[in-house]
């Protein structure tokens, strides 16, 4: 019976791997992530845990934070899949004494992951998650770490309104991700309190590939609009632009924050001109040009810096954090993350204190020229102009 | 037990013996912290659903790819009624109040999840029960590709892409898994244990053959698929509450492999198998996960020469394929094969009826005025008279030889008088009723029965089960025992009552041309055609035909017509002999008659003087 050897073997082994995990010391901090190394997310899951663990090395060889815990990261792969998250979230905070929590950034698993590690009191950070309504679904731990829908879409909205001078605005949504569903609509919000006009909405599927449709709408209007604002996935953007310019619409595009992929930059001329919004531009700041250098010399990946750049600030809040509450104790580092003001970090200046659990910080305008993404300039919201999350 | 047969005594007992494995199983992997308490309750949900869908693609033959779609509903709509209002306020706010309102148990929304699935199995399995292999293996991955498209599509049903969160976890119990494990195992035995999966089994090894005992296949399918789909859409209930999030990507191509894998590894022609098959790899995948993350914590760690140990992940994907390439080439039908669990343990022998059962001696009459007719049938194909102006009368209580070289159209005219072809023209008449029109199962019902030229038993069946598919045809308000003595009688009488556990596909040539007759029999038919009985047949095998033709004759007053190349047979054994040459009747009579007639000399006996020449002649 070869299966019965094979099983045998295969539990003798197991048995041998449970005997030989090495359990944290007591003196650890340890963070527990759950997010994709494999599957569809990993492609931005990874580089901020990249990101992370670059900032945990440099932190461990001045003692670990606070000078004195050295800081163990315990990871698992969800595969992308929010079932296998929610089985190993459910592990991880069963079996080990967890200080701090990472979760991926899929919607559903990280609201799951939220509200298990709601019930042991922890913060969780949700890698590169930016829809604003996250945190509330995801419990009392759950902070975003980078920019909202709502602070993209407001920000593209003050870009349009105050240096392109942008009267008239379209706007294209898909409803299958609150990523392309609403930030368009943030943009509305913003730009109409600011004296701009939407003068026309069409909406698209999820890997729809045709949009003669959106364009015969758009070509209908009486006059082109200054600008267009969509957010297709990158399985949507190429075509989109294409039909949009094929078509003939001249209008200025602003459009999704992964458009720093050399698959989009080697479009050449039809996405000559087009804006996007990133949190990681190497040329904002002397310490994000740093980043990108020694992000480069360590991993040689250096397409993927922006995610690998949000997951080293990341850390730099959980530190700042850490120093305010004075402790490792979890509840402690949760309430001491949400009063965190003006943080000096890769990505910007962030502070959560008096805007909710969606930072606020700058946001970065690019353009790209020449095959190039061209850092343009950084805007940062007042308070006020930040519109409220939807849904 | 004496009031059940022999296949429900296998699936009792299979099942008293996998219940309690897979309970021991549950309970030592819990004991020895292998997998946490979410694994072990999704690898109960795994067997769950395994059992459904190998209760369908076991039975059937047919391999489904589409049951993880009553996965999703199942996960959908029970989620409907558990997850908490104030969730459903915003993950659901386009469903009617009383949707919004309910926040029931797991056990309550349970039944509707199953309801649910089983109406969207009633519906796919229109479609499903007209299909046959590669198709229906397509078709029903159409399903999980519609279903998908629907998840993400039907917002205010699904959330879309979006997914449900929030699902109660904590009513994720052991009793009501473990309760809901036994329903399923016991619905599936169930099911296995009666007529139905007999009939849809004897279809799956041979289709034709089980028509031509009046089991009508698309109905038996249908009633397969939607009862699998009540157990599947139970184990998707269960899922949503153990992960606490739904979404249709959960529900598409790698559970679909998943659920493929477990009943293929298992083996899914039976539900033991769907069920060890789902238990070996959840512990797979769990010791292969362990030994991922084992060897994490040695990533970044300097092995030697200043070559660091590297952080692996997909290791368990990639260890979970080769492990079923090796399985399966090991066993290349799956862990248990055709078999239960029962049969593996108990020889066949052990669990024997035979002694207790009180043999039911066949005692019936065909009215002596029962006549088959056919008058001036004809088949054209384009351009060619297969089969033209052909009138033939059998009689009760007689035997009818029916001869013809190579090509005159004897093929064609048994596939049209029973039913696989549709005549041209003229009529078949069965006891003045008109049967032109009959289906191959509605001839058989009204008491045609046949054999055919190339044996089509039911291979994986015992002679014994061969035979009870034709009796409950005849009589399905039999009790399962007195249908068991009945098929015993047909055996007997048929001198095949020693290998009544036999499998078919294993018995001697001899015995497997007596077994189809005895299973024609047992449909109790008035007329029987037998499609070249004594065909492969030596001598002394085809003698030892000629005392049970006579005897069913004589003993039922059956008539039987003979289609038979063996001229000696045909002589000896008919009252009356029909020739058939070139698609025309040339002649017709008494057995010495139409050996004297010329025309059938020279049209068939030549042809049989080269046959037998060239067969004689081996240079």
């Amino acid at each position: 019976m070869s299966l019965r050897k094979l099983l045998t073997a295969g539990l003798s082994l197991a048995s041998f791997a449970a005997l030989w995990t090495a359990p944290a010391l007591a003196e650890d901090f340890v963070i527990g992530a759950v997010s994709a190394r494999t599957g569809f997310m990993a492609a931005y899951d990874a580089p901020f845990m990249q990101g992370v663990t670059m900032y945990i090395a440099e932190a461990n060889k001045k003692g670990g934070l606070l000078g004195k815990y050295p800081i163990k990261l315990i990871e698992r792969d969800d595969a992308s899949d929010p079932q296998k998250a929610a089985i190993a979230v459910a592990e991880l905070l069963k079996k080990e004494k967890l200080n701090a929590f990472v979760s991926s950034a899929i919607s559903p698993n990280a609201i799951a992951a939220g509200n298990m590690v709601a019930k042991k009191d922890l913060l969780i950070m949700h890698t590169i998650a930016s829809q604003p309504t996250i945190p509330a679904r995801a419990g009392a731990g759950s902070y975003l770490v980078m920019m909202s829908d709502a602070h993209m879409g407001g920000v593209y909205a003050k870009f349009a309104r105050d240096d392109l001078k942008a009267k008239t605005a379209y706007i294209v949504t898909s409803d299958f991700d609150p990523y392309t569903e609403f930030l368009p609509l943030y943009f509305k919000d913003l730009f109409e309190k600011l004296g701009g006009k939407v003068i026309g909405q069409s909406s698209f599927a999820y890997d729809q590939q045709e949009f003669s449709k959106v364009v015969a709408d758009i070509k209908k209007l009486p006059q082109e609009p200054d600008v267009i604002v969509a957010m297709p996935f990158d399985n949507d953007f190429p075509i989109f632009i294409n039909q949009l310019r094929a078509g003939g619409v001249k209008s200025t595009y602003l459009g999704p924050d992964v458009l720093d992929q050399p698959s989009v930059k080697g479009l050449g001329k039809m996405v000559e001109g087009l804006y996007y919004v990133t949190m990681a531009a190497p040329s904002a700041s002397a310490a994000a040009g740093n980043f990108v250098k020694a992000y480069e010399a360590e991993f040689g990946n250096a397409d993927a810096y922006y995610p690998a750049m949000v997951g080293y600030s990341a850390m730099r809040l959980l530190a700042a954090a850490v120093d305010a509450a004075g402790s490792t104790e979890p509840k402690a580092i949760r309430d001491a993350f949400g009063q965190l003001v003006n943080v000096e970090t890769e990505i910007g200046t962030v502070t959560f204190k008096g805007v909710g659990k969606a930072p606020n910080l700058p946001v970065h305008i690019m353009r790209i020229e020449g095959g190039e993404g061209k850092y343009v300039k950084s805007i940062k919201l007042d308070p006020a102009e930040i519109p409220t999350a939807k849904k | 037990m004496g009031f059940i047969d022999q296949r429900s005594k296998e699936c009792v007992l299979s099942f008293g013996l996998l219940l309690p494995l897979i309970l021991v199983l549950i309970a030592l992997a819990a004991l020895t912290d292998i997998a946490g308490r979410e694994l072990l309750l999704l690898g109960c949900v795994n067997v769950i659903a395994a059992t459904g869908l190998g209760l369908f693609s076991g039975t059937s033959g047919i391999l489904s790819l589409g049951h993880v779609a009553f996965f999703g509903v199942g996960a959908y709509v029970a989620s409907w009624f558990t997850l908490p209002p104030g969730m459903k306020s915003f993950l659901l706010a386009d469903m009617p109040a009383f949707v919004q309102e309910a926040e029931w148990s797991l056990p309550a929304a349970i039944p509707v999840a199953v309801l649910a699935s089983m109406l969207v199995g009633a519906v796919s399995g229109v479609v499903i029960m007209r299909l046959r292999d590669t198709a229906a293996v397509i078709a029903s991955f159409g399903l999980v590709v519609i279903a998908y498209l629907f998840f993400i599509g039907a917002k205010a049903l699904t959330n879309g892409k979006q997914a449900l969160y929030g699902v109660p976890t904590e009513e994720a119990t052991w009793p009501v898994f473990i309760g809901a494990l036994g329903i399923a195992l016991g619905a599936a035995f169930f099911l296995k244990s009666t007529r139905f999966a007999r009939n849809l089994e004897a279809t799956r090894d041979e289709e034709q053959a089980s028509r031509s005992i009046g089991i009508e296949p698309q109905i038996h399918i249908f009633l397969f698929w939607v009862a699998s789909a009540g157990i599947v859409g139970m184990a998707g209930a269960l899922f949503a509450h153990v992960t606490g999030v739904i979404s249709p990507n959960g529900f598409y191509l790698e559970k679909t492999f998943a659920f493929v894998v477990m009943i293929i590894l298992g083996g899914y022609r039976s539900v033991s198998g769907c069920v060890i098959g789902a238990a070996v790899i959840t512990i797979a995948e769990q010791i292969f996960r362990k030994v991922e993350e084992h060897l994490g914590t040695f990533a970044g760690t300097e092995l030697a020469f200043g070559i660091e140990f590297p952080l692996v992940f997909g290791l368990t994907a990639i260890s979970f394929s080769l492990l079923i390439l090796i399985i399966l080439y090991l066993r290349p039908e799956g862990v248990l094969g055709y078999r239960e669990l029962a049969t593996l343990i108990g020889k066949r022998a052990a669990m024997d009826t035979h002694s207790a059962t009180k043999i039911d001696r066949p005692a019936y009459k065909v009215p002596a005025d029962s006549v088959l007719q056919t008058h001036a049938l004809s088949k054209t194909y384009t351009g060619l008279n297969a089969l033209e102006d052909v009138s033939l009368r059998v009689n009760a209580g007689e035997i009818v030889g029916l001869i013809g070289p190579n090509g005159a159209g004897k093929t064609t005219f048994i596939n049209v008088l029973t039913g696989s072809l549709f005549a041209s023209g003229g009529t078949i008449t069965l006891d003045r009723q008109d049967g032109t029109a009959w289906s191959a199962v509605k001839l058989a019902r009204e008491g045609l029965g046949r054999t055919f030229q190339n044996i089509r038993l039911f291979a994986s069946l015992s002679a014994l089960e061969n035979v009870i598919s034709a009796v409950t045809v005849r009589a399905p308000g039999l009790s399962r025992r007195q249908a068991e003595a009945r098929a015993f009688g047909w055996l007997g009488f048929l001198h095949l009552e020693d290998k009544a556990h036999v499998l078919s596909s294993n018995l001697a040539y001899g015995d497997q041309r007596r077994l189809e007759i005895a299973r024609a029999l047992a449909l109790e038919p008035k007329f029987l055609l037998l499609d070249e009985p004594a065909a492969g047949m030596n001598s002394a095998e085809t003698e030892a035909l000629k005392e049970p033709l006579r005897k069913i004759v004589a003993d039922f007053g059956i008539g039987i017509l003979l289609v038979e190349h063996d001229l000696k047979m045909v002589m000896q054994l008919c009252d009356r002999i029909y020739v058939l040459n070139k698609g025309q009747l040339i002649a017709e009579g008494l057995p010495q008659d139409v050996a004297a007639n010329a025309a059938v000399v020279e049209a068939y006996v030549g042809d049989e003087t080269e046959y037998a020449h060239t067969k004689e002649d081996p240079s």
